[in-house]
């Protein structure tokens, strides 16, 4: 928060009512958003939300159809790629198949009519750094998946872009690599200080890497925020629904649905008597799935389904009564799924 | 072990015998042979004669350098057409369906049908071409009636048959190159020129070499096209090394000396592909160098 | 024992039923000719007679390719795996020896009589035997002839320099852009030419079986050809001319004067063409004293040694060389009779008035080389030619390699050194 002071918004990333559309289908519908120098930005949502698309557009490898992409405070809308300076992540890290790590990392800087000089010190420097010395003649296909992640990310750095993109660089790698790397690359893009925008459908790498995250869904912008922000105070349904795992529980009322985070549920005696300022229902548990550092407790609630409660091992079986303060409790309207201010769920 | 994984080839290797081997050895004994209509097409033994007779023959040698110099310069153009029709070809234009059928029409008709075509059309001066040009006020090409410019006719319509066979291999293979690597180096600054360079080409060397050999060892045989387009003349500027050894052996019964010139032929293939195999490894490497 | 008699049943009836088939197959003898498609289109009606008046045979024509080498060539490719489909062959006169001895035909004299050919025309009875025995019976006399315009001249050109002279004057008159076009193509149709031009200047292709190419009149014939490209009398384009391109440029009025088969007659003068009427005919320019040669190159029907119905196959053979069938296809197809009795049938000669000049330049009619490596022999003079023609070489020297090839040749073929 302290950036946007010194005014340096001016040289980041700026998207003003920016839409794609084929034929008669919006990829993206009129997204505007900021990224300032050194800050990550999460574009995060289900597949065919229009996180790639918006991806695309700022790397200019598709044509806007509408709006204006703004970076370093020039219009950029309309230029070529190779004249954005913007370097990018692809997902399948799109590394020439015929050409070796060493190879691979100097040709953009050949491209580019860069001083021979010049690219043998970069590329010691980018090679030391993501540790690929050992590699450097190594082709693609002599790689593990890790190791073509750090050559993708080696020839982005080596661009000195004045944007980055990355584009689900995670997706190919296996669960416990992609969280052993997460702080690595959050530093790393950190240090470079130029706007990231970093394209994930997973929420756990979105809230662990990024500084704010943008969720998307059909092309439209559902809300833009810290994780926290997010996950807290989430403009409607469906953005309470993508974060937090497992996912929240929705229950119905007369009025409204009740969205239910399940670590804020208590489990308590079937047919304990309330406390002022809670709520509760009654149920059954169906099963409990035991995952070390907590559990996750299926509570069957007849006319509301089934509830995941998180907490402490518990009772493992028969009737038991699910209680929530009024507070911690979210409401959104039944139909549209927007959120309902605060104040209005005091009645319940 | 050994002898099982023998048994295990030996259908194939009996097939590949029957088929390839078993010809060339009758071809090699009849190379031996006077064996034409004046020995009343019976085999007479003539030891090296036959050999002897074909290293004297200045029309064999004629032939070679002709068929050479066909092959060589009508499979340069189709590499290099073919590679220009592929790239136009893969581009997302609209109607590209049609548009790869159609071009790829002269390749489905019969040699003969179109040579004769292309006899028609070069024709002096009543074919289309040289009525256009004399319509003009301009004079006529004698496409076929010169020998410094009927072999390049022959060229012209072999390319234009074949070109789109080398567009149909190099398009295979323009379409198993992954889109980002494209759009990759865009962002790393590269032009339409320099992705086709750094890109396209390399990894399009397997589609090359396979259209490459594919091609020569077909234009080094080539018989059909010569025979209607222009009967190995005029002057005897178009026969080929094929030409000639199916005129010995079916117009003059000569089948000793047909099979001389047959293997003569063959051991020139083998001669243009160790060639074209050094030439190619050669280039591979200074490449390499080059780029280093 | 019992076990055994339904086995003996069924071999009983296999056997009859195989012995009643046989018996179907040989009612009908079944006789199959090979000819150049325009001719199995002619002779179409005389099958279906042929067909109708011998009913114990089914004569079928299979409809050949339309160049006469491409004719040979899938007749020779059936006759070299052993067991060719075809009873008879229509043949180019050119082939008999090679055919003959490559031991392909049967030998006609023990079924037509040792009096065969003495119906024939005077000319039309060439070529058809050799080495002692008769191989063919021509079918349809073929003949080189001098087209010439009769809107365009008097009397058409008897020597070379006549030719010339004629030409220049027309051509200077603005009255055709070329004087003489002719076959200089690289293929047989050029041997023809040159036989011509041979012997008009009074030299032999082959003499005592001994090359004759280097003589004076050989390069003279040879310069003449060149000569007349090169003082722009024919066209350079002659030297990829076939028949069907000198007619072309004749057909158009861009020639005076060409050089081609009977054939041609008819073509220029049916409906529509732009010369019916103006074309005459008569025999190639010789120099004075030297005859004016008409290359022979007729059609005539042979019978193939391996034939299984052989006597079916002459009755097919007689049937449609006889007078009648002949005469059938002069009047409904303009091809021109073997038989000396139609040249001089009223009908006939109402309905076809070059008759009388076909007839004289049957009588001047030359053979090609009656040799079996005749097909090496002028595959090297054609290409020769045709070399000299496009200017790759001067005549002489042509003539001189020429002769040396061509003696090479007959030492070394069939490796009788």
């Amino acid at each position: 928060m302290t950036q946007s002071l010194n005014t340096s918004t001016a040289a980041g990333l700026r998207l003003r009512e920016l839409s794609r559309r084929v034929q008669q289908q919006t990829l993206l519908d009129r997204l505007t958003l900021e990224v300032a120098p050194g800050e990550i930005l999460a574009l995060l949502g289900p597949s065919g939300c229009g996180k790639s698309t918006t991806l695309r557009l700022i790397a200019g490898l598709d044509r806007a159809s509408s709006g204006e992409i703004e970076l370093g405070g020039a219009v950029i809308t309309h230029l070529p790629p190779a004249q954005r300076q913007v370097a990018m992540v692809f997902q399948s890290y799109a590394l020439f198949p015929h050409l070796s790590v060493e190879r691979n990392l100097s040709l953009g800087m050949e491209l580019r009519g860069v001083p021979r000089a010049d690219i043998a010190r970069d590329l010691e420097q980018v090679l030391a750094l993501l540790q690929l010395e050992g590699l450097r003649q190594r082709r693609p296909a002599e790689l593990s998946g890790g190791q073509r992640q750090r050559v993708a990310l080696a020839r982005a750095l080596l661009r000195k872009p004045a944007l980055f993109l990355l584009d689900e660089p995670m997706s190919n790698l296996d669960a416990q690599l992609r969280e052993d790397l997460r702080g690595e690359l959050r530093t790393l893009l950190r240090s470079t200080g130029v706007p990231v925008v970093y394209v994930t459908h997973d929420q756990h790498e979105a809230m662990g890497l990024a500084d704010r995250i943008a969720v998307l869904r059909e092309g439209r912008l559902q809300q833009i925020g810290t994780a926290a922000e997010l996950y807290n105070t989430p403009t409607n349904r469906f953005v309470a629904s993508f974060l937090g795992n497992p996912s929240i529980n929705l229950i119905e009322t007369p009025e409204r649905q009740l969205g239910l985070r399940p670590e804020r549920l208590k489990l308590a005696p079937a047919g304990s008597s309330c406390e002022a300022g809670w709520s509760m229902l009654e149920g059954t548990i169906s099963h409990r799935e035991w995952l070390g550092d907590r559990v996750i407790t299926h509570v069957q609630c007849p006319g509301q389904g089934s509830l995941k409660v998180v907490g402490d091992a518990g009772q493992a079986a028969g009737p038991v009564q699910v209680r929530w303060r009024h507070e911690d409790a979210l409401s959104f309207e039944r139909d549209g799924g927007g959120r309902l201010l605060p104040l209005t769920t005091r009645s319940q | 072990m050994r002898w099982k994984l023998w048994l295990l080839m030996a259908p194939a290797l009996l097939w590949l015998l029957a088929i390839f081997a078993a010809p060339m050895l009758h071809y090699a004994w009849l190379s031996t042979q006077a064996e034409t209509v004046l020995t009343g097409l019976q085999p007479r033994p003539v030891g090296a004669e036959q050999w002897l007779r074909l290293w004297n023959d200045a029309r064999f040698w004629q032939d070679t350098w002709q068929t050479l110099r066909f092959s060589a310069v009508s499979v340069l153009l189709e590499m290099v057409l073919g590679l220009a029709m592929a790239l136009l070809l893969h581009q997302p234009l609209r109607g590209r369906g049609a548009l790869r059928t159609i071009s790829l029409l002269p390749w489905a008709l019969p040699t003969t049908v179109m040579a004769l075509g292309w006899r028609w059309i070069f024709n002096d001066p009543y074919g289309p071409i040289n009525q256009l040009l004399q319509g003009l006020g301009l004079s006529g090409v004698p496409f076929l009636s010169d020998p410094a410019i009927t072999w390049l006719a022959a060229v012209w319509a072999d390319t234009w048959k074949t070109t789109p066979f080398v567009a149909l291999l190099l398009l295979a293979g323009l379409q198993n190159i992954p889109a980002d690597l494209y759009e990759a180096a865009a962002l790393e600054g590269a032009g339409a020129w320099q992705s086709l360079r750094r890109i396209t080409l390399p990894l399009l060397t397997p589609y090359l070499l396979i259209a490459l050999l594919f091609r020569l060892a077909q234009a080094l045989g080539v018989f059909d096209l010569i025979q209607v387009l222009t009967g190995g003349g005029p002057a005897g500027s178009t026969e080929s090394l094929a030409l000639y050894a199916y005129l010995n052996a079916m117009r003059f019964l000569d089948f000793g000396y047909s099979a001389t010139v047959m293997l003569g032929s063959f051991a020139v293939l083998l001669v243009v592909a160790a060639l074209a195999g050094l030439a190619f490894q050669w280039s591979r490497t200074t490449q390499a160098e080059e780029l280093r | 024992m019992p076990r055994r008699w339904p086995l003996l049943l069924v071999g009983l009836m296999t056997g009859v039923l195989l012995g009643l088939w046989g018996l179907a197959a040989n009612a009908v003898e079944r006789v199959n000719v090979l000819m150049p498609a325009p001719f199995a289109e002619a002779t179409a009606d005389l099958v279906a007679a042929f067909n109708r008046d011998h009913p114990g045979i089914e004569l079928s024509v299979t409809r050949g390719p339309l160049e006469t080498e491409a004719v040979s060539d899938l007749a020779i490719s059936s006759l070299l795996l052993g067991s060719s489909p075809y009873d008879l062959l229509l043949m180019d006169v050119t082939w008999t020896p090679k055919y003959a001895a490559a031991g392909w035909l049967e030998p006609l004299e023990g079924w037509l009589g040792e009096d065969a050919l003495a119906d024939l025309a005077p000319g039309a009875e060439l070529g058809n035997a050799f080495a002692g025995h008769l191989w063919r019976f021509p079918l349809v006399a073929d003949m080189g002839l001098l087209y010439w315009r009769t809107d365009l001249m008097q009397a058409p050109p008897r020597t070379p320099a006549e030719l010339e002279a004629i030409s220049r004057r027309l051509q200077a008159a603005g009255q055709v852009p070329w004087g003489y076009v002719w076959e200089g193509k690289q293929y047989e149709g050029l041997s023809c030419v040159y036989v011509e031009m041979l012997r008009g200047f009074g030299g032999r292709w082959l003499e005592q079986e001994q090359p004759e190419l280097n003589s004076a009149a050989a390069v003279q014939a040879t310069a003449w050809l060149r000569h007349l490209v090169e003082a722009g009398i024919t066209p350079p384009t002659v030297a990829n001319m076939a028949e069907p391109e000198a007619l072309q440029a004749f057909q158009a009025g861009d020639a005076a004067f060409m050089r081609n088969w009977p054939y041609a007659w008819a073509e220029l003068n049916k409906p529509g063409s732009p010369l019916r009427g103006k074309v005459g005919i008569t025999t190639m320019v010789s120099e004075t004293g030297e005859p004016h040669a008409a290359t022979q190159g007729s059609w005539g029907l042979a019978l193939l040694a391996g034939s299984r119905h052989k006597a079916a196959a002459v009755e097919a053979l007689r049937y449609l060389t006889s007078v009648e069938a002949q005469k059938q296809l002069n009047l409904r197809w303009g091809y021109t009779p073997t038989r000396l009795s139609l040249f001089n049938d009223p009908e006939l000669l109402a309905a076809n008035p070059v008759l009388a000049e076909l007839k004289l330049a049957l009588s001047d009619a030359v053979l090609r080389p009656l040799t079996p490596i005749y097909a090496q022999l002028s595959d090297l003079l054609y290409r020769e030619l045709n070399s000299v023609i496009t200017g790759g070489i001067q005549p002489e020297p042509a003539m001189e390699q020429l002769q040396g090839n061509s003696e090479r040749l007959l030492i070394t073929a069939g490796g009788q050194r």
